[in-house]
């Protein structure tokens, strides 16, 4: 009798357990339906960048370039000069979201004072170069404030992003900030370094350097009907 | 015999004979080839240098362009470039010395020193023509072949300067490597004041030269110590121009040394060719 017990109790807590972390994924991938459902009406935008990074090491003057996006996911990036920039977080296309990962609820957070959903996306595909991320994503307005990912060993990139509402309706990014930290320690002594001569040299050596990014949007131009043409050449 | 038809003379001297056109031949050679190299390579140096943002960051645009080979060039060459600045300073008066016409130089009615000026002028000047025609050459070609564009610059790190904020770097750093290899051509000029084959002050120059570079890098307290002492550790004072800020009170204090040395170096080989007792 007592055995039978125990395992009525056993299937009643695998039961529960697998009906809530079902409910979790229902819930994130409600909360991320939402996300995409909010730039439902976007086919494309332009929108001018300026980006700041301050990183160790690194001294690159602002850089200007024209941000290009059409839906589902395409980039193009355009630039007078050098500019390099964030591969995480530039645009926040949902709907590539959606279609590489699935999203769970996890919790409730509070950024700045707001209440955000904190679901975990798992890469659909297992070759995916990001298997994992966390987000934030702000239920007042639906759009994702915040993403943490380790794109690769000894990474991690933080993504915080402000919106501003673009023409009424859609709340699109106005200010990006992408913190990257390293867990791996600097090694080279460029005092003692025979190879000081050719400076180039040690850069080859590096490992990923601390630092962070800002990237502030603006002048959006939504809807313009921007050419496939125009997302033949990739930014690389 | 006014000082400036003296001068004249030692610089017509000077740019007739054909030994002072070999450091401009190998310019001729050198640079073309290692910047057509550098074009065929294409941006796989930069990309390389650059790999560890790769995976962070994508990158629009190209930092190989122009004004990044000059200025690679640049550092490479100017540890070469003594040496051909010391063909000819080293044969200013040991060249008389060797060809036996110091007696016949020194029989004309003017004083030892307006020759001994004129000659070390005609130096500095050829010192400062070459480097005016590395400079101009390579920078000039360097845009011609890949385009001008941002700098890129690997010191302590990744700089990289705006286009609109470097050709007058480039100018400026080419005074001040005209600074330096004055320096390096009134050594050679010392040098050739008390020896009468040209060979020796350009190994006696090198030899100098590639000893206190060495004692330079050499780690220890020691070393490190006297380093700021060596004039070699301000050969490359025209590098400070490629930082941002600029450290001007760096780069002063570097050209005074240097500046220091070449007076020390002059007035020793002035002192030395005055008393010398001339026997050929």
């Amino acid at each position: 009798m007592r055995t039978h017990n125990l395992l009525i109790c056993l299937a009643v807590f695998i039961l529960g357990g697998w009906q809530l972390a079902f409910a979790q994924a229902a819930r994130g991938e409600r909360i991320l339906a939402r996300c995409e459902e909010a730039y439902a009406g976007i086919e494309d935008y332009t929108v001018d960048l300026a980006a700041t990074i301050n990183m160790e090491r690194v001294q690159i003057p602002e850089m200007k370039a024209t941000l290009y996006f059409k839906r589902p996911d395409r980039i193009h990036v355009k630039s007078g000069n050098f500019a390099l920039l964030p591969r995480a977080g530039l645009a926040m296309p949902v709907t590539a979201l959606t279609a590489r990962y699935t999203a769970a609820f996890e919790a409730t957070d509070s950024i700045e004072g707001k209440e955000v959903y904190r679901l975990i996306l798992m890469a659909r595909n297992p070759q995916a170069p990001v298997q994992s991320m966390t987000i934030w994503v702000d239920p007042s307005n639906h759009t994702i404030v915040q993403t943490t990912s380790s794109p690769y060993r000894g990474r991690s990139v933080t993504v915080k992003i402000r919106h501003a509402l673009q023409e009424g309706r859609f709340w699109l990014p106005e200010r990006m900030t992408a913190v990257f930290t390293t867990t791996l320690p600097d090694t080279i002594d460029e005092a003692n370094d025979l190879f000081a001569a050719k400076p180039q040299l040690q850069e080859f050596r590096r490992p990923p350097r601390n630092g962070s990014m800002e990237i502030r949007y603006s002048n959006y131009r939504l809807n313009t009907g921007l050419s496939d043409e125009l997302f033949k050449t990739n930014p690389e | 015999m006014s000082m400036i038809r003296l001068l004249c003379a030692e610089c017509m001297k000077t740019f007739l004979k054909k030994r002072t056109y070999l450091g401009f031949l190998i310019i001729l050679v050198v640079v073309p080839l290692v910047e057509i190299a550098m074009k065929i390579e294409g941006g796989r140096f930069t990309e390389a240098s650059l790999r560890s943002f790769h995976q962070d960051f994508f990158f629009i645009g190209s930092l190989f362009n122009g004004w990044f080979v000059a200025h690679q060039l640049m550092n490479s060459l100017w540890v070469h470039i003594p040496l051909l600045i010391s063909f000819v300073a080293g044969d200013q008066l040991a060249g008389e010395a060797t060809a036996g016409t110091y007696r016949l130089l020194l029989i004309r009615p003017v004083s030892r020193t307006r020759i001994f000026l004129a000659k070390y002028l005609t130096t500095l000047a050829y010192a400062i023509i070459f480097v005016s025609f590395l400079g101009v050459f390579s920078i000039g070609l360097a845009l011609l072949l890949m385009g001008t564009g941002d700098l890129l610059v690997f010191r302590g790190g990744i700089l990289v300067l705006p286009a609109s904020d470097v050709a007058w770097r480039f100018f400026a750093a080419y005074i001040l490597a005209g600074w330096s290899m004055a320096t390096i051509a009134t050594i050679a000029f010392f040098f050739s004041s008390f020896v009468e084959n040209a060979i020796g002050p350009i190994v006696a120059t090198m030899g100098v030269l590639i000893v206190l570079l060495i004692v330079g890098v050499l780690p220890g307290e020691y070393f490190e110590a006297i380093r700021p002492y060596l004039f070699t550790s301000h050969l490359n004072v025209w590098m400070g121009l490629f930082a941002e800020p600029v450290d001007w009170s760096d780069i002063v204090r570097s050209l005074a040394w240097l500046g220091g040395t070449s007076v020390v170096f002059a007035a020793a080989a002035w002192a030395i060719f005055v008393r010398k007792d001339i026997l050929t």
